[in-house]
Formats: C-alpha cells, sequence, structure tokens
C-alpha cells in the first residue's frame, strides 16, 4: 500500500490527499491547484554519509528525481512550508 | 540542582572577531580562524580553478554562525581542514569526526549541484546547514559537549522514533504518552541489553559503547557501514514514525488489527501514537543518531517555517539550548571584538608594517 499524506490550512478549514506517482490530488480544487506547483521538479534533499573505515560522519546532498522514495514527501513539506499548510500522513484506517 | 542551570561546556567567555575586521588589516581569513577558534586550520593547497572563492565562502559561512554554533566550533573542534572533493564519499559536503570538521571545497564536483545554475543562496544555505548539523554531531558526541546520554534518548523519543507495535506494545500505552516516561523506558531496556550504557554520561565518554553501537542497539535496521563497526546483540527495535506508518501500511489490516487486538491495540491507538511526535526531517529519521544532529540544525535554521510546536523541537530548545543561553546569560552580553586578540608584537608589525616595527 502506499503512502498517502493529508496537507491542510491550520485552521482545518481546506485540505487535500495526495498520493502515488505519477501523484494523485483530492481535496479542495484551489489547493490542488497551488499543490500541484510544488510536484514538477527533483529536489535537493540533504542526508547522512558515513565512512565505514574512519567511522567519519558527514552531510551529503543528494538529488530525488520524480517518483524517487522520499521525493513526494519532501516536495509536499516544501509546499506545506510556503503555502503555510500542515502535511501529515493519512490515519492508517484509511487505506 | 536542576541540570538546565549548569554551567555549559560549550560557552566560551571570549568576543569574537568579525572575519571582516582581519581582512582590513589585512590578515589571511585562515589567521581569522585560527585564531578565532583555537582551531587547527589546513587548507588543501593544489586546487582546481575556481576553488579559491569557495575557500572564501566557507570562512564566510562560519563568520555569520549563530553565536552557540561558534562555541560549539571554539570549544569542540580542534582542527579544520577544507579538502578537495575526492578525499570524501560522493555527494558529501563536510564532515565530522572527533574534533576534526573537514569542508568539502569543490563542490562543482557534487553530483546533485553539477551542471544546474544554483543561486549562490542555495550554496551559502547548504554551507550552513552543514556546519551546524555537524556542530550538533561534535555537541551530542563529544564527551566535552557535555550532552548525556537519557537527554539524547529524549531527543529521540521526542521525535516519534517507536518499535513495531506487535514486536513491543507498551510504548503505545501510557508509558508513551509522555516524553520523559517513554525515554526512561527505553533507556531501561537499552541498559538491558549492555548494562555499560550510561544515561549520566555523554555519548562521547571513554566508557560508553560508540554512537554507532547506539544505532545498532536502539534501531530496526542499519545502514551497511554501522553494521561494518559494530557489533550485533539484538536491539529495542525502533523505527522512524514515517518509515513505521509506511511498513504498517503494507500489512494486511484485517491481520494487523486481530494482533494487535491481542496484544489489547487497536488500529486507532496505533494511529494516535505514531501521529504524537513526528521527525522533523527526512535526514532525521535516516538513523538515530542523525537524530539530535539534525534537530540541532533545524532550531537554528533562520528562516525555514518548520512546525515550531514539534515536541523534538520543543525537547531539543531544552536539551541543546537552554543549557547554553543559561550560560551565556551568565557571562553577560557579548560585544564583538573590535580587533584580532594577538600577542602585542603581532599587533604591532600588523599596524606599523614589516621594518617599522616595535618603533624602530
Amino acid at each position: 500500500m502506499e503512502q498517502r499524506f493529508l496537507l491542510q490550512e491550520s485552521g482545518g478549514k481546506r485540505r487535500v490527499e495526495a498520493w502515488g506517482f505519477p501523484v494523485q490530488l483530492r481535496g479542495d480544487p484551489a489547493l490542488c491547484e497551488r499543490i500541484t506547483a510544488y510536484l514538477q521538479d527533483s529536489v535537493l534533499v540533504l542526508t547522512q554519509s558515513l565512512d565505514p573505515e574512519s567511522g567519519e560522519r558527514g552531510t551529503r546532498v543528494v538529488s530525488l528525481e520524480p517518483g524517487a522514495s522520499g521525493w513526494l514527501l519532501s516536495c509536499l513539506r516544501r509546499a506545506a512550508e510556503e503555502l503555510d499548510l500542515q502535511v501529515s500522513e493519512a490515519p492508517l484506517s484509511a487505506s | 540542582m536542576d541540570e538546565s542551570v549548569q554551567l555549559s561546556p560549550y560557552c566560551s567567555d571570549r568576543q569574537y572577531a568579525r572575519l571582516e575586521t582581519y581582512r582590513r588589516l589585512g590578515l589571511p581569513d585562515a589567521a581569522w580562524a585560527s585564531e578565532q577558534f583555537q582551531v587547527r586550520v589546513q587548507v588543501a593547497n593544489v586546487a582546481p580553478e575556481g576553488s579559491g572563492g569557495r575557500v572564501a565562502e566557507v570562512w564566510e559561512a562560519i563568520d555569520r554562525l549563530p553565536v552557540q554554533v561558534k562555541d560549539i566550533l571554539r570549544g569542540l573542534i580542534d582542527e579544520i581542514r577544507l579538502d578537495h572533493g575526492g578525499s570524501f564519499a560522493t555527494g558529501t559536503l563536510g564532515t565530522w569526526r572527533q574534533g576534526v570538521m573537514r569542508i568539502n571545497r569543490d563542490w562543482s564536483l557534487v553530483p546533485a549541484l553539477k551542471g544546474s545554475q544554483w543561486h549562490r543562496d542555495l550554496g551559502y544555505d547548504l554551507l550552513r546547514a552543514t556546519l551546524v548539523h555537524e556542530s550538533g554531531h561534535a555537541l551530542v558526541e563529544d564527551q566535552r559537549g557535555g550532552v548525556p546520554l537519557r537527554h539524547v534518548v529524549s531527543l529521540i523519543a521526542a521525535s516519534g522514533w517507536l518499535p513495531h507495535p506487535l514486536r513491543d506494545p507498551v510504548p503505545y500505552g501510557p508509558v508513551g504518552r509522555k516524553v520523559d516516561t517513554l525515554s526512561s523506558y527505553y533507556l531501561q531496556r537499552l541498559r538491558r541489553l549492555d548494562p555499560s550504557w550510561d544515561g549520566a554520561l555523554p555519548l562521547g565518554s571513554p566508557t560508553q559503547p560508540s554512537a554507532l553501537q547506539l544505532d545498532r542497539d536502539v534501531m530496526f535496521e542499519v545502514p551497511g557501514a554501522t553494521q561494518l563497526r559494530t557489533k550485533p546483540r539484538g536491539s529495542l527495535g525502533l523505527h522512524g514514525p514515517e518509515q513505521l506508518i509506511a511498513r504498517l501500511r503494507n500489512e494486511n489490516p484485517s491481520w494487523l488489527k486481530r494482533q494487535l487486538a491481542e496484544r489489547g491495540l487497536s488500529l486507532e491507538q496505533v494511529d494516535s501514537a505514531l501521529r504524537r511526535r513526528r521527525a522533523i526531517s527526512l535526514y532525521a529519521e535516516e538513523t538515530i543518531s542523525e537524530t539530535p544532529a539534525e534537530i540541532f540544525r533545524c532550531i537554528h535554521a533562520p528562516f525555514a517555517r518548520v512546525d515550531r510546536s514539534r515536541p523534538a523541537l520543543d525537547e531539543g530548545q531544552r536539551i541543546l539550548i537552554e543549557p547554553w543561553r543559561t550560560a551565556d546569560r551568565a557571562l553577560g552580553s557579548r560585544r564583538v571584538a573590535l580587533a584580532p586578540e594577538r600577542p602585542w608584537e603581532a599587533l604591532q608589525l600588523v599596524r606599523r608594517g614589516p621594518g617599522r616595527e616595535l618603533g624602530r
């Protein structure tokens, strides 16, 4: 079963559900349109590196291509930050 | 005495002189880094064309770090090295290990940034994120940082790390409602696994197992590199909240409901426990030992509109920031130093120029 996310305004009035790839959006049409703009490109994310020989830890930057694991959540988090929304996983019982 | 008011070991009682002051006096940037942060500075000297500007950017980014992070560099970092891309794993911007911070000075070789016309601000943001995150590792994993293991476990509990409910249902009951009861439970289980884990000592303490072993002892799955350097000996089996939700979604719902019911749990209870506390970023869910450093980075992210009410950030403020703030208040307000603090003779050389030193 794929991951499903809920984006909602802080007042909880308008909400959108997002899942899959190509990404499916369901909910408030105006909000869907605004969120779609964040679902077009690859995203840069920070992740860890660890040298197995020395134990040296590091910060790595990787580009997540559309559809890659973590890509959808990264895009939605960016949308949520810029549109002042809250993003969360849809309830388990909703799957 | 409340621990939060103890003088923090990573707070410096000296003022900082600005990089600009050194540049105005004609002093090299590396001298600024070395003198202001009491570190050995090494700059790789055979550089690809155009990478000189990158080195200047590194010093500028350090100059603009928040005072707490500067204090960590001064107190917990012994050496800063600006090395070439070839000496790093692919895509690595910077690293930390036992008092040494290495910064990749050649980002043109980083695949994610290669060829893209990224804005200079992005370079600065990534550099700052790297410096702050690696300083977070130093703060938590260096003995001199002074953050005790039990506080580290609190940060883990506040970030939503939970066991699979069928493997260990306890955190889904009353124990899991508060961060302090959940973290005491995790610590107790950890000590059962290996009594040498001591909640009162920092992770970097010589009598403590390593931070990487913490990943192995606490997480469900650790990366191969961690496995190579650690011992297999059972685990609390914690998952990041997003990963655990994804895993539970893959289970057959009716089977899962039946299994949960046998343990006195409902799907709604599990769902609500998983939603109570969330990870603050994908990075924080990579491995347990990345969580505190990532919390530290998010607290210092100047413009990110992350949900500031998240328990992980509240706990981070209490554990990673408040002791430093208390110590800083005790020292009084710190103003910028107007000149480098150098030996008097050296200062005369700078002011009068060669050949006129000491008034001769």
